[in-house]
């Protein structure tokens, strides 16, 4: 196999051996693991194509990967074969500013797309905390989202078009450059699809105004109620912040420790708030107008409030609801330093609970909104109940909780709690009207959860859209769809990711 | 009497009397639950469920005459807005000669047609649930956009699109009487597209009934979700063709945070066209890149209607046998074109619509031929 993939790349793009199976035998669920054959790191979509060609004449599975960064076990080449990776398909191919649109291969960097446009003023919107690392081809097959999804959507919002290898290793285009052509929204699919339906490996993406304005604040509350009850009441008001996100005592106390922060003694919840508005040329544009108005030309139109006065009036509306939900305190970032400032407990958390204990595990439920009191008030009684640490820090706005249980995994007592504990967690958002996972994907990891939400008849529904571009076991075979024939079931050994 | 019901009654008669008893079709189905859709597209061999009169592709099959039937009853509902009678009855007399036409034309070349189950939602309707601090509504296929706007604006959200849009009206159905499951089969552009997306976005979760009467959904109340695959997409702009939308979650939209329009907060921009005789004549819808719209707009000169440039789209009366210049990438919807309202032009979609088609639809049964897809 290595030789004959050799001959369509070149060797030293085949990469084989105990290291290289190990080095990429999982993602960053690290829980089900499965050894590939090799590794091939194609340039371009030709040679991706010529792969998958070869796997297809020889029955070989296939797995696209990105960095890797996966936390469902999606890039797990489940049954062995070749893994194609995307490390060499990372180059920016054309910018088109005027049409606000950027084309790049699969393997690039998600920040380095923001990077390359940062000086027209222009970036990629979605944002996933992995973002200097995880690639468009990755955040694509995830549909991945950030903490400004909330205001900017998630990545399928942003893909305007896709090339992309198809299982059979025929080359196709989906989408169109101008957004909304009519017929079937296969584009949409692919979004999402987990690298079950083809390798993609460039894509058209939309480029967003960076805001003109931006304000960030941080309030304390002393209970997470408070702090959940004031998120709720922040939605219902009808703003719409571009980052609503919280963090709960047990949070606080790792970051405090790790990084000698410093926040409210009596804090049990903090709540990041950061509101933004586009510049004004884009707001004018919002405004369809047909070219022969009968309007008055000599009218003269009220005032439009600049971008600084629309933040700063959003904000004020925000830290009226917050102190309406008893803030301790709010501390304003008054520069980009400042606001950097702010960010540090949401973006360091998950390093810093490292000290928490030997093993963290992290779930990915999501809820409505207006149940963030009650369901933080359920996340901690199962805690309790099983008897392990829980620390939340989650993306308030959209109601995806990640619930991150710290535990001793050489317990299996403690072990078995936290299996308890997860499958109590997701059994309530469901019910709830949620979802299993908010971002993290199904992959290996929670495809057997899936029939908690759906009933056969709707998996059938999945499948069949699966059908329409993979309808063999070749093309990372024994993700997202539960029951699928020659795949070794999930090991139940705990949920979530470990960090 | 409502003015639905008004409709309701209109539409019965004017079906029997005009054609049903003429052409012996089966009654309308009136469908009040998702079983009853269930039931029916099961035992159905054809299904003409959603009116796009005016989007003809190229009359490949026995739905073809059901869907004259259909137009009927659009059309007839825009008389009920013509004043003059004796327009009215002309047009009747006129349209009705036509769809006998068409329909010995249909037999000549395909045999004797079966009679189609015709899917009349007007009664599976109604917000099932409104989560108003969660910013998500729960409705059914049937409910009219407008009642759902009128809903939401009790509690001050909304839809984001223009209540009253006109657009809506070319293509068979009016405004007023366009129900949700029909706007998320047409999901034709709109005025607020470029600031607060269109149904795809809109849309956290769907229930559909598959052609063979498997009622399946997908999605959750959630405003994020990744659990499997995004089903309810394929459905949006599908026409029907490969399931029956019956009820839909959607992410509603505070008035608060719409566009602004000249510096005061309102409803969404309706897109109302001066003439209303205009909505007999022909359409063009055209969006480009945003390089190309100026020179679009110039291309359009006195036949533009209306123009949104935050999502480089145009509206403009194009007589049937003119177009206007086209632009790389660029896509056009038409009306009152036959066949050139909507071409699907790309190889790759076509061939891969085919495909979901023969997997969504084996036998064919749901409104065939729309879409180009058989
Ligand atoms: C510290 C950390 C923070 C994170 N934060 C977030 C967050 O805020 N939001 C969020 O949504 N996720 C987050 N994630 C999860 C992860 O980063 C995202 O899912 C990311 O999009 C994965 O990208 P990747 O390049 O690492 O993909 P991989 O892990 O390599 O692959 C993920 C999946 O995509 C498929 N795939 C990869 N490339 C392609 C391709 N070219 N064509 C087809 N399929 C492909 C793989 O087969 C696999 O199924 C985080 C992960 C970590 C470790």
């Amino acid at each position: 196999m290595v030789e004959e993939l050799g001959k369509l790349l070149s060797p030293e793009r085949v990469l084989s051996g105990e290291a290289v199976a190990r080095a990429y035998d999982c993602d960053a669920y690290t829980v089900d693991r499965s050894k590939p054959t090799c590794v091939v790191l194609p340039l371009d979509t030709a040679e991706v194509a010529a792969v998958v060609r070869w796997c297809v004449a020889h029955s070989v599975p296939f797995t696209p990967r990105g960095a890797g960064t996966g936390l469902s076990g999606g890039a797990m080449p489940a049954l062995g074969g070749v893994v194609i990776s995307t490390k060499k398909l990372n180059k920016v191919l054309q910018i088109d500013i005027e049409n606000r649109m950027l084309k790049a291969q699969a393997g690039i960097a998600n920040k380095r797309i923001s990077d390359a446009v940062a000086e027209f003023g222009l970036h990629f919107a979605p944002d996933p905390s992995s973002q200097t690392v995880s690639t468009l081809g990755g955040n694509i097959a995830e549909n991945s989202g950030g903490p400004h999804t909330l205001k900017y959507g998630v990545t399928t919002q942003h893909i305007l078009s896709v090339t992309m290898v198809d299982p059979l290793g025929e080359v196709l285009e989906i989408g169109s450059l101008v957004p909304g052509a009519p017929g079937y929204d296969l584009l949409g699919l692919i979004v999402g699809g987990e690298g079950t339906l083809g390798v993609v490996t460039e894509a058209w993406v939309k480029l967003t105004p960076v805001p003109a304005a931006v304000r960030t604040a941080l309030a304390s509350f002393r209970t997470i109620r408070d702090a959940t009850e004031c998120v709720a009441a922040i939605i219902a008001s009808g703003v719409i912040p571009a980052a609503l996100e919280m963090m709960d005592k047990g949070v606080l106390r790792a970051v405090t420790a790790a990084f000698k922060l410093d926040y409210p003694a009596e804090a049990d919840a903090l709540l990041l708030i950061e509101v933004d508005a586009k510049p004004v040329s884009e707001r004018n544009a919002a405004i369809p107008r047909p070219p022969d108005t009968d309007s008055d030309p000599n009218a003269v139109s009220p005032k439009r409030p600049t971008p600084n006065e629309t933040v700063e009036k959003e904000l004020s509306h925000v830290i009226a609801i917050c102190n309406a939900h008893h803030a301790i305190s709010i501390d304003m970032a008054q520069n980009e330093a400042e606001r950097q400032k702010l960010w540090v407990a949401r973006k360091k958390a998950i390093g810093a609970m490292g000290r928490l204990a030997p093993s963290i595990v992290t779930h990915d439920g999501v809820i409505p909104r207006s149940r963030l009191p009650e369901m933080l008030d359920f996340v901690y009684a199962v805690a309790e109940k099983h008897k392990i640490g829980v620390a939340n820090i989650f993306h308030a706005g959209d109601g995806n909780l990640h619930p991150c249980f710290y535990f001793d995994d050489r317990d299996p007592k403690q072990v078995e709690a936290v299996i308890e504990a997860g499958e109590e967690i997701i059994k309530r958002c469901i019910s709830l009207g949620g979802s299993v996972s908010g971002e993290h994907g199904i992959g290996v990891e929670k495809s057997d959860l899936l029939t908690l939400m759906f009933t056969p008849d709707d998996l059938r529904m999945q499948a069949m859209c699966k059908q329409i571009f993979n309808d063999g076991m070749l093309c990372n075979p024994c993700k997202v769809l539960p029951n699928q024939k020659g795949c070794v079931e999930h090991k139940k050994r705990w949920r979530g990711v470990g960090w | 009497m409502d003015a639905e019901a008004r409709y309701d009654e209109v539409l019965t008669e004017a079906l029997e009397r005009r054609y049903i008893a003429e052409r012996a079709v089966t009654r309308p189905q009136l469908l009040t639950s998702i079983e009853d859709v269930s039931n029916v597209v099961k035992n159905a061999t054809l299904i003409s469920s959603l009116t796009y009169s005016l989007s003809h592709w190229r009359l490949p099959s026995s739905v073809y005459w059901a869907r004259m039937v259909d137009a009927q009853r659009c059309r007839i509902e825009d008389m009920q807005a013509w004043e003059d009678e004796g327009e009215r009855q002309l047009y009747l007399r006129e349209h009705v000669s036509r769809l006998i036409e068409w329909e010995h034309a249909y037999e000549q070349s395909h045999g004797p047609k079966q009679p189609p189950t015709q899917l009349y939602f007007s009664r599976l309707k109604g917000v099932v649930e409104h989560y108003a601090a969660d910013q998500v509504v729960v409705v059914q296929g049937g409910t009219r956009v407008r009642s759902l706007q009128g809903e939401l604006i009790k509690a001050n959200q909304c839809l984001p699109m223009p209540l009253e849009d006109d657009n809506q009206a070319w293509f068979g159905r009016g405004g007023p009487t366009l129900t949700v499951a029909d706007a998320i089969g047409l999901n034709l552009p709109h005025a607020l597209e470029a600031q607060c997306g269109t149904w795809r976005d809109w849309i956290l979760g769907m229930t559909v009934v598959l052609a063979d009467g498997t009622i399946a959904k997908s999605g959750s109340r959630a405003v994020k979700n990744v659990a499997g695959f995004d089903a309810h997409k394929l459905f949006v702009g599908a026409r029907s063709t490969l399931g029956i939308i019956v009820q839909v979650t959607l992410k509603t939209f505070p008035l608060a945070s719409l566009p602004m329009h000249e510096g005061v907060s309102v409803l969404p921009i309706p897109m109302k066209f001066k003439d209303r005789s205009m909505r007999r004549k022909c359409l063009w819808i055209q969006r480009t890149r945003r390089s190309d719209f100026s020179a679009a707009l110039v291309a359009a000169r006195s036949a533009l209607l209306e123009s949104d440039v935050a999502s480089s789209t145009l509206w403009a009366e194009i007589p049937k046998d003119k177009e206007l210049p086209r632009f790389a990438g660029d896509h056009v919807i038409r009306s009152g074109c036959g066949e050139m309202n909507l071409q699907i032009t790309d190889p790759t979609l076509a061939r891969l619509m085919q495909r979901a088609k023969a997997i969504f639809d084996p036998t064919n049964k749901l409104n065939p031929g729309e879409l180009g897809v058989v």
